[in-house]
């Protein structure tokens, strides 16, 4: 399934909450609908500290809680090749080390005894810290966040742990077909190698030494690099203060993240994974797609929910019976290209009969316009779901950092959803025309091929891929570097 | 709800055991008071809670039937009846129902009769079965000629219906929406429809998807492999040792009419309670309830499980050899959900694995390394009935279950031992009463805490009372929990052995085709 941004995380707008609505019947017994109470959406409070960091701040008084975001600009897209899975890492080890003043598990101490959960995780293009806390512990938790984040002491024994958890998920990688399937396809459409598609190999594990850490460290977590977004049950402007206290130790500059273009191979084939020992398949079918910020976005939006959760669904899972698992996006990125991705998981005997199926629907969506009553189901999913915009506090913050890290408008999804209202038949067949290439698909299998309903080379000159685990220098698996 | 209140109750500890608060079961006044009440006369219960902050409502059905109340020959009937929730009604799902009506019934009569002569074994006649189906073959395709694909599901997400979703488990059968607030109506309509008039449609073909599911789940999946022959044998007698997606023959084995039949019986009003949170007006909800849901029978009362699971003789394990990493399990019999010391179970889960300071974990990631990730599981696979308390191990490469097992078991014995701090209690009461807050800031959540805990404990108060009777354990309810139920002599142990063939063999057990 695509990563991409899904556009149920939308922008805020008055207008667009009268506009969409008023009467309207219902499918069922002529049922008419009130209009829909209009609703104010919360004040965002917004900043930026003397230092840079930016930081916005949402009021919420009816818990006695209090969540932080942290957006930094780093991400596992600037791992070096040789020293694949560092930013991880990096992430993992800033949690669990802790700082000098308060070492690992002290800090796990401190936390647990009030409550408190933190995590960090390094993504992409992009990496995320958490704290969630009772009110009454805000100004204890901050401090705590802005020193592990700040200054974090990245000490051998936790490296050495950090190491163990990794090189276990390493082994167990292929465990589940599906996994094995996800991932190999995305390298396959962003290229072996690249660092959109990249996982750490125990060599690359060893690899990576506590200079690294420190480095990547000093590199990406500067104020520049930070967005904070808060919320709970404070004064905005009280918690500001408090924030930029917490925050004042933090200085200097250091790096942007750069994000390497994608050189995309537009070509078909076909890749097979054999795992003699399933009973179903699992099916990648697609190719590169484009980022969220593309004219066409709107319009693909459409085509993607028709695609891939009207026809796809009905046609392998609800007429044929198939599938359980059937599932299709035109997905964007914000800061580079998506994947238009179809996935499924038949029988072992359905296998090509399935990938046939899809490709169909592929070329017969570019191939005629879309039904008016497709269309408006379309449109009208996105339209009624905005009343869910302001449902929850963490859903705004989370929404408004996202477009304030990628550098999109405050109001992209305000605009994006104007613009669906006005897409037609006609533009849902153009993009299509341009931008799915059926006869350019890469399909990617996991199975039991020998057992397949047709042999795979029918769909197309077909590649086998080997995804074994290469192999640990150290045969224990315990690796090099481990620490005391 | 009140800020005061709230920040009052959780800045003192003990205060809450005084004789002077005993009397107030319910520290959450400003919330649990406006949670209003209506049964209606085929006992279905209604529980709806106004929250006005956005323009949206969530809705949360139970069903009180779940795998567990299956009799043997029938597993997976829930979960069936669950996907069949989404196949519409007279109205809903059909172009032409008077013309779809006379062709499911065909299929009906096809089906049944390919089903006694294939029950006839070795009997059976090949000509009969290939006629049969090639009726059945046609009919069907006439059949979905007459279908509108998805129809329910389409039309509430088109009026801007979210998280739309049905699940099954051991105990019970939910189904969740939410809807923008001015369309409360629709789901009254549309929700009341599938209970009162379904029809179950495309039957045949969806067999089929929950065959690929649970080849998905389970047969592909060693993990999946693994619950499913853990839970087997931990319970030899009592139905939670059969999984809900239930066993291939019996969903080969069964049709359209013992579905119906099954449906019937016992999805009516009695067994239903709906929770809605969120945008509403209890008044109206209340009168659209009589007016809609009015209309469905009681039903019978579900069949509550009367075969006992029996004092274990010894200990009970099960290996799953796998093309995959090794995988731990250990489990303890405990009493249902709604028995005293159901809190203190919690305390032990949190004191051995809640977080990073627990017991295992500093153990066995931290200190020995032998484990990536350890985690317990209170009420497996339900809790309405005796259950499991479930110890989940992922050993760290190159280690084995085996020395996570050895550690597990040591540090079991010190708890049984000696009893935990006060600190570790304390942090134990601090931890369930910050993720009784984390549940209640979406509308879903607390619908579905209302509905499950009225089903469950037969009071939706009880998840309040939940929050001030979590103060009551301390150290000592802790440890006697763990020496009452975690005992080495009867427990289970399920694990994962990687297999040494790596090139991979064709799984023991073939399927048959159907």
């Amino acid at each position: 399934m695509s990563r991409g941004i899904r556009l149920a995380s939308l922008g805020t707008c008055l207008a667009a909450f009268a506009a969409g609505f008023g009467c309207r019947s219902a499918s069922e017994a002529g049922v008419r609908f009130p209009p829909l109470r209009i609703v104010a959406p919360p004040p965002v409070v917004r900043k930026t500290l003397p230092n840079g960091i930016r930081l916005l701040l949402v009021e919420d008084p009816d818990f006695p809680t209090v969540d932080v975001r942290v957006l930094i600009g780093a991400g596992s897209v600037a791992d070096p090749p040789e020293k694949r899975g560092l930013a991880s890492l990096a992430a993992e080890v800033i949690r669990s080390g802790g700082t000098q003043a308060l070492p690992g598990d002290a800090l796990d101490d401190e936390l647990e005894r009030i409550a408190a959960s933190l995590s960090i995780h390094a993504d992409i293009d992009v990496t995320v810290a958490s704290l969630s806390l009772l009110q009454e512990d805000a100004d204890r938790g901050l401090a705590i966040l802005s020193e592990v984040l700040g200054h974090p002491a990245f000490p051998e024994p936790k490296i050495g742990l950090a190491k163990v958890r990794m090189r276990t998920a390493i082994a167990r990688r292929n465990d589940d077909p599906d996994g094995i399937a996800e991932r190999e396809f995305r390298a396959e459409i962003y290229g072996r190698g690249s660092p959109y598609a990249a996982w750490p190999e125990y060599a690359t594990i060893d690899a990576i030494g506590r200079e690294d850490l420190a480095a990547f460290h000093a590199r990406y977590f500067h104020p520049g690099n930070l967005l904070i977004g808060v919320w709970g049950d404070f004064e905005a402007e009280a918690m500001g203060a408090r924030i930029a206290e917490a925050f004042a130790g933090w200085s200097g500059e250091g790096d942007a993240l750069v994000r390497p273009e994608v050189a995309y191979d537009w070509k078909r084939e076909v890749l097979l994974v054999r795992r003699p020992e399933v009973t179903q398949s699992s099916i990648r079918l697609g190719h590169i797609a484009a980022r969220a910020d593309h004219p066409d976005y709107p319009a693909l939006s459409v085509l993607s929910v028709i695609l891939g959760r009207d026809r796809l669904w009905k046609e392998v899972r609800e007429s044929r019976g198939l599938a359980y698992a059937v599932s299709g996006a035109y997905g964007v990125e914000y800061r580079y290209p998506g994947i238009f991705e179809v996935s499924s998981r038949t029988r072992t005997e359905k296998t090509v009969e399935v990938i046939r199926i899809i490709q169909d629907e592929i070329r017969r969506i570019a191939a005629e316009p879309v039904s008016e009553e497709e269309l408006a189901r379309a449109k009208d999913t996105f339209r009624n779901r905005m009343a869910f915009l302001f449902e929850t506090k963490e859903s705004v913050v989370d929404r408004l950092l996202r477009y304030a890290y990628y550098g999109y408008p405050e109001d992209f999804s305000q605009r994006i959803l104007k613009a669906i209202d006005g897409v037609t038949a006609d533009d849902v067949l153009r993009v299509a025309r341009e931008h799915l290439h059926p006869e350019a698909l890469r399909v990617l299998v996991v199975g039991d091929a020998e057992r397949f309903d047709e042999a795979l080379g029918t769909i197309g000159e077909t590649r086998e891929l080997d995804v074994s685990i290469p192999p640990p220098a150290d045969p224990a698996g315990e690796g090099s570097g481990d620490g005391p | 709800m009140s800020r005061v209140l709230l920040v009052g109750i959780l800045a003192c500890t003990p205060v809450l055991g005084a004789p002077e608060d005993a009397a107030r079961d319910d520290p959450f006044r400003g919330l649990s008071e406006r949670v209003r009440e209506h049964t209606l006369a085929n006992g279905m219960r209604f529980l709806v809670l106004p929250r006005t902050h956005a323009p949206v409502v969530s809705f949360h059905v139970t069903a009180a039937v779940g795998a567990a109340n299956e009799p043997s020959g029938l597993s997976g009937i829930s979960h069936v009846l669950e996907h069949m929730a989404f196949k519409g009604t007279r109205t809903i799902g059909t172009r032409d129902w008077a013309r779809e009506e006379p062709l499911l019934a065909r299929l009906d009569e096809l089906a049944a009769a390919l089903r006694a002569e294939r029950g006839r074994g070795r009997d059976a006649d090949p000509a009969v079965i290939a006629t049969l189906e090639a009726e059945f073959a046609e009919v069907q395709e006439k059949a979905k000629g007459y279908v509108i694909s998805n129809d329910f599901a389409d039309r509430l997400v088109r009026e801007g219906g979210w998280r739309t979703n049905a699940f099954t488990g051991a105990d019970a059968t939910h189904y969740v929406t939410s809807l923008p607030s001015n369309k409360i109506e629709l789901w009254f309509s549309m929700e009341s429809d599938r209970f009162v008039s379904p029809v179950f449609r495309e039957f045949y073909s969806e067999m089929e998807v929950i065959r690929e599911e649970r080849r998905m789940r389970t047969d592909v999946r060693p993990t999946g492999r693994l619950f499913e022959d853990f839970q087997a044998i931990a319970f030899k007698a009592h139905p939670y040792g059969k999984p809900t997606i239930g066993f291939d023959s019996d969903l080969r084995w069964l049709t359209r009419d013992d579905v119906e039949a099954y449906f019937r019986r016992y999805y009516g009003g009695r067994n239903l309670v709906a929770a809605i949170v969120g945008d509403v007006d209890p008044d109206r909800a209340f009168a659209l309830a009589e007016r809609y849901f009015g209309r469905l029978p009681a039903g019978d009362p579900a069949r509550p499980p009367h075969t006992e699971e029996p004092e274990s003789w010894g200990e009970r394990r099960v290996r799953i050899e796998a093309r995959a990493q090794p995988v731990l399990l250990v489990g303890f019999h405990r009493p249902a959900v709604s028995h005293p010391d159901d809190l203190a179970l919690d305390g032990v889960a949190d004191v051995l694995a809640g977080g990073r300071t627990s017991r295992l974990y500093e153990r066995l990631v931290k200190r020995d390394r032998i484990a990536a990730m350890v985690r317990a599981f209170n009420g497996m696979p339900g809790y309405r009935y005796p259950c499991l308390f479930v110890i989940y191990a992922m050993p760290a490469a190159g280690h084995t279950a085996d020395e996570c097992l050895t550690a597990i078991d040591e540090e079991i014995d010190r708890l049984r031992a000696e009893p935990p701090t006060d600190d570790e209690a304390a942090r134990f009461r601090r931890s369930f009463r910050k993720g009784w807050l984390d549940g209640m800031k979406e509308n879903a959540d607390i619908a579905s805490h209302l509905a499950t805990h009225q089903v469950f404990l037969g009071d939706w108060r009880e998840f309040f009372r939940q929050f001030v009777r979590i103060e009551s354990v301390g150290p000592s309810e802790i440890q006697g929990a763990a020496q009452a139920y975690l005992d080495r002599r009867n427990r289970v142990v399920g694990e994962i052995v990687p297999s040494a063939d790596e090139a991979g063999e064709r799984p023991v057990g073939k399927e048959v085709a159907p």
